[in-house]
């Protein structure tokens, strides 16, 4: 059923001290495409700086652009409108890229074994379900263990993460089971920090299948980025210089209209 | 000759003074070492050339073709001439440049083809060298001086003047320039090619920049100049492709250009190499180079490469198991000489280890025959001694044409014992003459 859902999502960066050139990419805006329709969305920053726009190569909209003055923070809202229906998909491309380990994807030998020992079901919808199970089987959701930088087998390794492992994790054994699969970062409805779950290629639909809460990611979710992993499609990303430290807090909501 | 010989002494110590130098990470410290000059020139006649120089250029010009294609349309994977994923697990190939056409449609504007000689007679290509091949400034710098110490030797022999090398390369700039200055952008002095970087700078009227030098703002790439600003057209870059832009590729590189990547996927600035070629010059896409040149021009390749197996194939994957002590085995994601292990110096328990290591990893690896190479002969003080050498051509190739330049980087290996001619592992080099009849 198509539902019709209002977004806002805001961050905050602030620095103990002054920063100047600051650059930045973010890919904080949702893009049209299959089940998902754009009908408004505006981006506010803060201080005010001028912004390009462009698509990267996953087709992701990105706000580039730079902040030469000084200034102790960086803040920017993006709110808008995002019509979802998720009937009548079909005929998506798959690319070859999603078949294959990316650098926050590859697996070691423990992921080797787990994929080599789990007896999967036929079909490949419910084979990504299979996985699903086996991934929240040995994860238990715990924040602050998990950085940016670790990767699906040390994530693994501890079997502690957040939905960033949970999804590489994921997408690991998914595509060492023969499944194209991509990595999603978004915002599903509720409150709170933003979220990444994953989609797999299942009949010429990009499915989206969220790890972390055990469930298929269907129409409370709005897709900002897909890419291999977290790295080709983070929500911001920025270089600046002065020795500060950054500190930065999130906040996002979806409600059906 | 023997006047050359005379001045090698005196040749060797004009290049120190200039500064003719390389460095090297050795335990953890950078060293600069000179590269240690031999005045006996190799020798490459007309005829030979002329085969050599169509080889090159329609080697290069597949590659270029290539690339367009893998991050394009992608015919050949889709026709199943290239296995897909030989190019999408290519340490090489980056994602980010999918659907990005770099300024006249060129990817690799500076190639370097590695060649060695076999004593049949036969060139065969070793390795391409796509992302920023270095070395065109040795024999550039070195004929200068041998011109200034001999002048007879080249009143004597026709050889071909190589001192064009800077007008190739900023005419190459020139015609994918998109509006702007020309610029050659350096790592920085602790760079083993630094000497290099600022020899071409000043040789195609270029400026030298270094990252704090340069940034992008409205997806269009500025040099800071002393009396204001202005744009960059054209960046012919010595840095690394993970280095490059801390927003699109490696996040903690200081060395880098933030958003140059969208300056680059706007098309404001070429810039050469382009991202991304590591995909085409990686040591297991070697193995089809001969198909693109058929796939992609209808042609039959005029170079050989050494023969080579993909243990990657069942086929080749038994004859490499069963000859793993005669053949020399490449790890693909190496460069630079290292990662290349001769079956023969194996003992027998390593050689079941690199075999288990194969089984393990059929990708990683590409199996190649030894090629009896030829001998150079090189001055050993007064003596003359024969020792195994390469050669790196240099292929550019512009928005409208693709030339090999007539000249080229002879290196040799001191070691009396070793195939590996590569200066970070202590050759020397000579000029590369080209004659003209």
């Amino acid at each position: 059923m198509s539902r019709a859902l209002d977004f806002s999502y805001d961050i905050t960066l602030t620095f103990d001290k002054p920063v100047v050139r600051h650059s930045f990419v973010l890919r904080c805006l949702p893009g049209d495409g299959p089940g998902q329709q754009v009908v408004r969305a505006t981006l506010a920053l803060d201080p005010d700086a001028p912004y390009t726009e462009q698509r990267d190569s996953f087709g992701n909209r990105l706000q580039i652009g730079r902040l030469d003055a000084p200034h102790t923070h960086f803040h920017y809202r993006a709110e808008g409108t995002v019509l979802r229906d998720d009937r009548d998909r079909g005929g998506e491309a798959d690319r070859g890229i999603f078949r294959y380990p990316s650098a926050f994807t590859q697996p070691d030998e423990a992921l080797r074994r787990l994929a080599g020992s789990l007896s999967l079901p036929e079909g490949p919808r419910a084979r990504a379900w299979a996985l699903l199970e086996a991934v929240q089987d040995r994860m238990h959701y715990t924040p602050g263990v998990t950085g940016v930088t670790t990767t699906a087998a040390q994530a693994y390794a501890l079997g502690l993460g957040v939905c960033q492992d949970y999804a590489h994790i994921y997408l690991t054994l998914a595509r060492l089971c023969g499944l194209s699969a991509r990595y999603v970062n978004g915002l599903p409805e509720g409150e709170g920090a933003s979220h990444a779950w994953c989609e797999v290629w299942l009949d010429g639909v990009w499915t989206g299948i969220d790890p972390t809460r055990g469930r298929w990611a269907d129409e409370g979710y709005i897709r900002f980025g897909v890419g291999r992993d977290f790295t080709d499609c983070p929500m911001e990303r920025g270089v600046f210089l002065g020795g500060a430290n950054q500190c930065q807090t999130v906040f996002m909501k979806v409600s059906q209209q | 000759m023997e006047d050359l010989i005379r001045h090698a002494e005196q040749i060797n110590r004009q290049l120190a003074r200039h500064g003719v130098k390389f460095g090297i990470y050795k335990n953890g410290t950078f060293e600069e070492r000179l590269f240690p000059f031999d005045a006996i020139p190799r020798v490459i006649t007309a005829a030979e050339w002329e085969v050599l120089s169509r080889g090159l250029v329609q080697r290069v010009r597949a590659l270029n073709l290539f690339l367009k294609d893998i991050y394009g349309e992608k015919r050949i994977l889709a026709d199943g001439v290239v296995p897909e994923e030989f190019v999408y697990r290519s340490p090489g190939y980056l994602a980010q440049c999918e659907g990005i056409l770099p300024p006249g449609g060129v990817y690799s504007h500076i190639s370097g083809i590695d060649l060695v000689k076999g004593k049949d007679g036969v060139w065969y290509v070793l390795e391409d060298n796509l992302r920023i091949p270095s070395g065109a400034s040795y024999p550039l710098i070195a004929r200068g001086l041998c011109r200034r110490c001999s002048p007879e030797t080249f009143r004597h022999n026709a050889v071909m003047d190589n001192r064009q090398y800077g007008d190739l390369l900023r005419r190459t700039m020139d015609s994918v320039n998109t509006g702007g200055i020309n610029v050659v952008f350096t790592p920085g002095r602790y760079n083993a090619a630094y000497f290099e970087h600022s020899f071409l700078a000043e040789q195609t009227d270029s400026v030298l920049a270094e990252a704090g030098d340069l940034y992008v703002r409205d997806n269009v790439l500025y040099y800071r100049a002393t009396h204001g600003d202005c744009r960059v057209g054209a960046l012919y870059r010595r840095v690394s492709d993970e280095y490059m832009d801390p927003l699109a590729f490696e996040p903690s590189s200081l060395i880098g250009i933030p958003n140059l990547m969208a300056a680059y996927r706007a098309g404001n600035v070429a810039v050469l190499n382009a991202f991304g070629n590591g995909a085409a010059d990686d040591k297991g896409i070697y193995y089809f180079v001969p198909k693109m040149v058929e796939y992609y021009l209808g042609e039959k390749a005029i170079l050989h490469n050494a023969p080579t197996y993909l243990p990657f194939y069942e086929e080749d994957r038994r004859y490499v198991l069963d000859h793993l002590d005669s053949l020399v085995i490449k790890d693909v994601a190496e460069a630079g000489g290292y990662g290349v292990v001769f079956g023969s110096k194996l003992s027998r328990a390593e050689l079941a280890r690199m075999r288990d290591t194969i089984l393990a990893q059929p990708r990683r690896f590409i199996a190649q025959e030894v090629i009896d190479f030829e001998d150079l002969p090189i001055m050993e003080g007064s003596d003359r001694v024969e020792r195994k050498a390469d050669l790196r051509a240099f292929v550019l190739s512009g928005a409208k044409d693709t030339v090999a330049w007539p000249s080229g980087l002879t290196r040799f290996s001191r070691n009396p014992d070793s195939f590996i001619v590569n200066s970070s592992q202590g050759g020397g080099f000579k000029d590369t003459w080209v004659l003209s009849h």
